[in-house]
């Protein structure tokens, strides 16, 4: 009888052991399945995992998501610094790819960048979103909002100029 | 005789009497009459003007403040032309001061005013095949023998055209 309520309970746990596997299985299956998620006219903010702060905000005016990777249409990236009002630069273009896994956009069409440093246009770019670089691939062209003038300078023509309106 | 020398003294009082205050009035306009107008050399700096980079490539690392440009960088400046292989710019946030002075200042409305800027250029750094061309500039007497304190005084030509 030992013998035998032995094999059963050892059944017992064969059996449970595939029916936990049928279970599992269905769900492995749709985890794989890269079903696609359209989303229109979306904002998506990413926070800080260690911090909890906000790190940065893709807007975008359609967002194919396939798996990590989402093609992104009429795109803006907001790369935010201290808080929500502090803005560092914001990447705007027609089209891109974003792979959510390295937070890195990729994209061959015109790119613009503006920041209070300077405005920026070129064509093709990466932007890595967890580093807040942005690399530009050709027809880069920069305007600066400052000049290369020192502060005595401008002060200089500051004071020329309001003498003169005065 | 007499009436002929009255008179030519009086031409030539009227006639100095015309230059000078023909010299004072374009003079005030920042011109002179005597001086040869039109031609970029009798320009003066705004600070109006924009300074436009123009590269192949570029990168730009926000949390570092720093942008690099690569291959064929020309830089157009109101007061120079830089052209190079690679161009690094530092920036730096802007004394809080001064800040506080951009916040006070009302909004214009005029294009041509440029919007609050943080930050400002600390440092640029040219390197191979770097040209610096400098243009003239209106006051050319007292920039003579004198030091020109860009912002870009820290330009370094590491590897400077052979």
């Amino acid at each position: 009888m030992g013998f035998l309520d032995g094999k059963i309970s050892f059944l017992m746990i064969l059996a449970s052991c595939v029916f936990a596997v049928f279970l599992l299985l269905p769900n492995a299956a749709a985890e794989n399945d890269e079903t696609s998620v359209i989303l229109k006219v979306f904002k998506l903010p990413e926070y800080n995992k260690d911090t909890g702060a906000l790190d940065y905000i893709v807007y975008g005016q359609e967002a194919n998501n396939v798996g990590v990777i989402v093609n992104l249409k009429q795109l803006k990236v907001d790369w935010i610094g201290k808080d929500i009002k502090d803005v560092k630069g914001t990447v705007t273009t027609p089209s891109g790819i974003y792979d959510r896994s390295t937070k890195i956009i990729r994209g061959d069409e015109e790119v613009h960048f503006r920041s209070d440093a300077m405005n920026v246009d070129g064509v093709g770019f990466d932007a890595d979103q967890k580093k807040q670089t942005i690399h530009i691939r050709s027809k880069v062209k920069v305007i600066l909002r400052g000049n290369l003038m020192t502060d005595k300078e401008n002060e200089a023509i500051m004071t020329q100029d309001k003498e003169g309106k005065k | 005789m007499k009436k002929r020398i009255s008179c030519f003294l009086k031409l030539a009082a009227c006639a100095a009497v015309f230059f000078i205050i023909a010299d004072v009035k374009v003079s005030a306009q920042g011109l002179s009459f005597f001086q040869p107008q039109g031609g970029g050399s009798e320009k003066k700096r705004t600070g109006k003007v924009p300074t436009v980079i123009n590269s192949d490539v570029m990168d730009i690392d926000v949390a570092k403040n720093i942008a690099i440009f690569t291959d064929n960088v020309k830089v157009d400046d109101e007061e120079m032309t830089i052209t190079c292989k690679e161009m690094t710019i530092f920036f730096e946030d802007k004394k809080q001061d001064d800040k506080k002075d951009a916040e006070k200042k009302p909004a214009s409305g005029d294009d041509t005013t440029p919007p609050e800027q943080s930050k400002q250029i600390s440092r640029i750094i040219c390197e191979e095949n770097v040209v610096i061309i400098r243009k003239p500039s209106g006051d050319k007497g007292k920039d003579r023998g004198s030091r020109k304190h860009w912002r870009g005084m820290q330009i370094m030509m590491s590897r400077p055209a052979r």
